[in-house]
């Protein structure tokens, strides 16, 4: 629980700041928009005053429902208008997905016509192993497909349309679609997932490190109950050198979660 | 306004506050500017940098106090969205992998596919399909396929809609939008596709739910769908103007 506020703190920023009806609702769709270009940390920066100390760091104004019906009042207020009735908070959920070479994936299965340059018609199943963010649990594994859509030959690289999920052993799985680019970091959409996953929605942001051995991605989800706090954990920062825990590779109790996805 | 915040008090605690990271760090941020404007006493207490996140396509006049809106799934508003998907027989699609080895079209067909998005006006490029038909089985009688479709509409800086669901080569069909990212994040409904002329020309028709307004730009009013509608050159040529923003390629 690092880098959030206690349920104190929080209530007395909200009562040091007085509430007007607010006069431009911002949907949080939008506003979740506009982080794609990575400019959300500047921003918040620019938000200096004495009563309000915003966090920098990955957690923000993380804070658990339904608890103080004070602070409840207020961020009601607060609340952006939505467009839609299911209109939820925002969790984030960090993963790595590493292909440690022992799964016989990817299965590249040249079907198109040219048979030197990747074309439309080529497959790419996979499957490769999936660990927590900061990298000390085994989480299970991603399972799905991509499906080659064009060879991008100024980029020196390919535009996949990718259909997969996501496995966390008995937490569930989450099903994402969407676009996967060799040569750049994208959003899919989440499409739905199962357990402790049931009924979310949202989207998720898709950064390589080591193409096409090491990814990390960011979800950020909707419409689910808060996460378990096993999967909330502060992440390590992607780099190439980043790599998971001896116990985690190993899956060793206590390094994997509970009947992880293999 | 007054009266909605009073409103606002009596809201039924079974709604549940909605913040946590990001997304409401940065909303309250906004709030706050707001609030500035309205009341000269904030500019002592809170420095807030004029930032302008661009709000495409917001529209405070829709925007309702109601409850119900909120807790009432009927009442979801619903945003209509027209486009055509264009085969220009220049992307290499579609690949046609009879990986059944049967002469006729069979179970273990796929077909990997990918061609151009125009808004439904016709005026503008918007981006590209990309996907993949897995044949289910030939229709003899109806001389035509069922296949099961998966794949996404692109439409440049503005995001993506991914859907999945039937795709009938002899009749019009409903599919599932399961997602999006940019400003469709967190869409859901569905989309009727029409098809033109097999397999050059489609007409689709979304019907979306759960995000904010769409941009002007994506709702023109469509040409209606017919044997001979044609993109405009500009929008053929991709010429600046007639496309949406970093259409997609």
């Amino acid at each position: 629980m690092n880098g959030m506020f206690s349920k104190r703190q929080v209530a007395s920023m909200m009562h040091s700041v007085t509430f007007f009806a607010p006069q431009n609702s911002v949907p949080a769709a939008i506003v979740t928009s506009s982080f794609k270009s990575g400019g959300n940390v500047h921003f918040l920066k620019s938000v200096s005053s004495q009563n309000l100390k915003i966090s920098t760091d990955y957690q923000y104004f993380s804070t658990r429902s339904g608890s103080i019906s004070t602070k409840a009042f207020f961020w009601e207020i607060f609340k952006p208008k939505p467009d839609s009735s299911r209109s939820t908070k925002v969790q984030e959920l960090y993963v790595y997905e590493i292909n440690e070479r022992d799964r016989g994936s990817p299965a590249y299965l040249k079907l198109s016509q040219q048979k030197d340059v990747n074309a439309l018609g080529d497959l790419v199943p996979f499957s490769n192993k999936l660990y927590s963010g900061d990298l000390q649990k085994r989480l299970g594994i991603t399972a799905g497909l991509c499906i080659l859509i064009q060879h991008v030959a100024e980029k020196k690289g390919d535009r996949y349309e990718a259909v997969f999920s996501f496995y966390f052993g008995d937490y569930g799985h989450i099903s994402v679609q969407g676009p996967y680019l060799t040569y750049e970091d994208t959003f899919m959409a989440v499409t739905g997932g199962s357990g402790v996953f049931d009924g979310v929605y949202g989207k998720v942001k898709l950064q390589q490190i080591v193409f096409p051995f090491k990814l990390f991605y960011t979800f950020y989800l909707q419409g689910i109950k808060d996460l378990p706090a096993e999967l909330v954990v502060n992440p390590v920062a992607p780099t190439p050198a980043a790599e998971p825990s001896a116990a985690a590779k190993a899956a060793e109790p206590g390094a994997a979660v509970s009947n992880f996805t293999n | 306004m007054a009266a909605a915040s009073a409103y606002a008090i009596f809201r039924p605690s079974s709604v549940k506050p909605t913040v946590t990271s990001t997304a409401a760090a940065t909303s309250l941020a906004q709030k706050l500017l707001s609030f500035k404007q309205t009341n000269p006493l904030f500019s002592q207490t809170l420095k807030l940098s004029n930032s302008s996140a661009a709000i495409a396509g917001s529209s405070t006049a829709r925007r309702s106090f109601s409850c119900k809106s909120q807790t009432d799934p009927s009442a979801a508003k619903v945003q209509e969205l027209h486009v055509y998907e264009i085969n220009e027989r220049d992307r290499g699609s579609p690949a046609y992998l009879r990986l059944s080895q049967k002469t006729v079209n069979t179970l273990g067909d796929l077909v990997p596919f990918s061609n151009k998005v125009y808004t439904g006006d016709l005026q503008k490029r918007a981006g590209i399909t990309a996907g993949i038909c897995v044949l289910i089985k030939n229709e003899p009688e109806k001389k035509g396929d069922r296949y099961e479709a998966i794949y996404s509409f692109y439409f440049g800086d503005y995001g993506h809609i991914a859907v999945q669901g039937p795709y009938l080569t002899y009749e019009d069909t409903y599919l599932a939008v399961t997602g999006g990212s940019g400003i469709f994040e967190g869409v859901y409904g569905q989309v009727k596709l029409q098809q033109i002329i097999f397999p050059f020309k489609l007409f689709y028709t979304f019907y979306l739910k759960g995000i904010p307004d769409l941009p002007a730009e994506l709702l023109g009013k469509p040409v209606v769908p017919s044997l001979t509608v044609e993109p405009t050159a500009a929008a053929k040529a991709c010429e600046p103007g007639a496309t949406l923003p970093n259409f997609t390629d």
